[in-house]
């Protein structure tokens, strides 16, 4: 398995990331302006130099006059010093008269071949070892004659690698300043969040408390507030779902304590005693707290089951009025037993609804059980009720007991809680809601407590949506 | 008990009607696969008597059928009414095909028609989970004789109201709701009434009083026949 350094380590960081996608694309910039930058100022001075060239031609051209039937070249040695006069350039010429005669100047330098319709061509032209840049000019006047200048190309060499080097040098100065600027600054925008990984490095598994305001609400930019802010309502759902187990832990052990307080208490009098028939007596104690603990830890784990089936549960068609009717029938003995009268309504209408039987059954249980614990009065009496509203399936358990206030009910789904009523008969442990209430959302309907039809007793209300097959054929 | 009988032939079908009402059961008569599915359908029975070879639909020659697509429709629909087929065609084949297709029990034709009854009431054993003799208090009711008895004497009941107690005493202790106690003795006018249902309900009471049997009405859910305490 890999370390987390290993992975640091095969992994770049975000800033070595971040500079690299900045720089490698302005150098690419950067040096492909230049490259455009340097040919065009090659093509200017190459042009300036070509002119100056041609004017020396034109110059040499003037100087050009017949003698007789002959063209010769009038210039003194004086004079063609001073033409030819240049710093740092070699210069050469020739004039070559009608039929390539040579009348002046370096028999070695061969004229280009003038196109038709021009007087001058540019041209390379060898010469002792040396390539010179070089310009025939054609005249016709006095007679047809050719000049051809030739210079070395030393100063243009320069000016180009000149221009190259100041260029070049000052931007690859200001690249490199600009490079160690930007890691700099990416270093400080990214640092929020090395400290905020630091915070959360350093954490005790213990600690929950939230993150230091510098790294939430007074953060510098949007990401690592919204990224800090996230760390925070993790925590405080972790704090949250930590202490209900710690509650539900207490809890657990609080109400399991007291049916096993309840169980050796009355063994503890049992034993003491001599009379068979109080034996008896004690021994249903016995099996009633023993029956409460289980029925706790039945609870238990039909919570603990709701909420390991969260994703996992799949919906098929039940026949709502059928499995509704079945459970309820389970309960008319114990109903007999207590003298409640339970009966049904609207069970006969055929109604299919989407959920899972085991849930439904769950539901009902529960609710039947605590319409019978609670639900007394001096003719007590629960109705199942089914019936449809809209595309709904409304499944309805009624008592006419004491009923419940609006926050009571409220409360009451929460887990472990007892209305007054419950601690009043030590009875269950405040499971049974939540457990509705879950099963419920696993079901997707919607469960609500209300008060009675006739303003007395409490309603518990469960809207299951039809299934796709029941709602149409209406 | 409410049978259906899906048989086309006019002689066989009347001989069986009339000794299966003689025995106190009330008959519904199919004679052909439409009749037969729409019958099935509509109505709840105890028991289906279902022959193989029938007309697709009882007006002129319209073709023959076989009396297993009914059954395995009804079978598809969830329904669990137990099957007696009687037919001419019984080689063993047909009967694994009948059984497979979700027949309780295949008859050969030609039958005694006292084995009909006892093989219906075996069925109904089977599918109820009781006796062909289960009583309740002082109230017996005798499938093999199809009569109650009432502290040891024969009582004699409207068909209607034996068909009511027939069918709270299949098994005793069932619970029975109206609706299907209605279905159950619906006629050609449809299903029975609410308040003729409980006038019967009322009249068999008053009947059974002090008898140690009792019809209890479960608010919503439907009535049970229950031992006086």
């Amino acid at each position: 398995m890999l370390t987390r350094r290993d992975q640091a380590g095969a992994k770049p960081s975000l800033r070595s990331r971040l500079a690299r996608h900045v720089l490698l694309p302005l150098a690419l910039t950067w040096g492909l302006g230049s490259i455009v930058a340097l040919t065009v100022a090659e093509h200017f001075a190459a042009e300036a130099f070509d002119r100056a060239l041609l004017d020396d031609a034109w110059a040499m051209a003037a100087h050009v006059r017949e003698e007789g039937s002959r063209l010769t070249l009038h210039l003194t040695p004086q004079e063609l010093n001073t033409m030819l006069f240049d710093q740092t350039e070699s210069v050469y010429f020739a004039v070559f008269g009608p039929g390539g005669t040579l009348l002046a100047g370096q028999a070695g330098l061969a004229p280009a071949r003038i196109p038709e319709g021009e007087s001058y061509k540019f041209s390379e032209v060898p010469f002792e070892d040396k390539l010179l840049r070089s310009v025939s000019l054609r005249r016709d006047e006095p007679a047809e004659f050719v000049v051809v200048m030739a210079m070395t190309t030393v100063s243009r060499t320069q000016l180009l690698q000149r221009l190259v080097a100041y260029s070049a040098s000052v931007q690859v100065l200001l690249l490199l300043a600009l490079a160690w600027w930007l890691s700099r600054i990416i270093e400080r925008d990214l640092h929020p969040l090395a400290e905020l990984q630091h915070a959360v490095d350093r954490r005790d598994a213990g600690d929950l408390a939230p993150l230091p305001p510098s790294l939430t609400q007074g953060a510098t930019t949007q990401d690592v507030q919204r990224l800090g802010n996230a760390v925070n309502s993790l925590l405080l759902r972790l704090q949250e779902s930590l202490s209900a187990q710690r509650d539900f832990a207490g809890n657990v052990a609080h109400e399991l304590r007291t049916p096993l307080a309840g169980i050796r208490a009355r063994a503890g009098y049992a034993l003491a005693q001599d009379d068979p028939a109080l034996w008896r007596a004690e021994l249903q104690g016995i099996a009633q707290a023993e029956e409460r603990a289980s029925r706790l830890v039945d609870q238990l784990l039909a919570l603990a089951r709701a909420a390991e089936s969260n994703a996992r549960l799949v919906l098929e068609p039940i026949a709502l009025h059928e499995l509704v009717r079945e459970v309820v029938l389970r309960f008319v003995p114990r109903a007999d037993a207590l003298g409640v009268d339970l009966g049904g309504a609207g069970l006969d209408e055929p109604v299919e609804v989407r959920g899972d039987q085991a849930l439904i059954e769950g539901i009902l249980n529960n609710l039947l059980d605590n319409a019978l614990r609670y639900g007394g009065t001096q003719t007590p009496h629960v109705t199942v009720a089914l019936h449809r509203e809209g595309g709904a399936a409304i499944l309805s358990v009624n008592d006419n007991g004491p009923g419940l206030g609006s926050a009571e009910a409220q409360r009451l789904t929460q887990r472990w809680t007892q209305g007054p009523q419950g601690q009043k008969l030590g009875q269950g442990a405040g499971l049974g809601l939540a457990i509705v209430r879950r099963y419920a959302e696993l079901l997707d309907a919607q469960f609500s407590l209300e008060g009675g039809a006739q303003g007395e007793g409490l309603c518990a209300k469960l809207r299951f949506r039809l299934s796709q097959a029941d709602s149409t054929s209406d | 008990m409410r049978i259906l009988v899906v048989e086309d032939d006019a002689v066989l079908s009347q001989a069986m009607t009339r000794s299966l009402e003689l025995a106190g059961h009330r008959v519904d008569l199919a004679r052909s696969l439409d009749e037969a599915n729409h019958w099935w359908r509509v109505q709840v029975f105890d028991a289906v008597l279902l022959d193989l070879n029938l007309p697709l639909s009882t007006h002129d020659g319209s073709g023959l059928g076989s009396g297993l697509t009914v059954l395995r429709a009804a079978r598809a629909r969830g329904d669990r009414t137990p099957v007696l087929i009687l037919t001419a065609r019984d080689r063993t084949e047909e009967r694994i095909a009948g059984l497979d297709a979700g027949a309780d029990d295949y008859l050969g034709k030609p039958f005694d028609l006292g084995e009909v009854e006892a093989r219906l009431r075996a069925l109904v054993r089977r599918a109820s989970g009781t006796g062909d003799r289960v009583e309740i208090g002082e109230l017996v009711l005798d499938r093999l004789a199809g009569r109650f008895f009432l502290s040891g004497q024969a009582w004699d009941l409207p068909a209607r109201e034996f068909e009511v107690l027939c069918e709270l005493m299949t098994p005793p202790g069932r619970v029975v709701s109206k609706r299907d106690l209605s279905r159950k003795l619906s006629d050609a006018e449809g299903p029975l009434g609410d308040n003729a249902l409980e006038a019967f309900i009322s009249r068999l009471r008053r009947k059974l009083a002090g008898t140690g049997a009792t019809i209890r009405t479960l608010r919503g859910l439907g009535y049970v026949v229950e031992q006086d305490c």
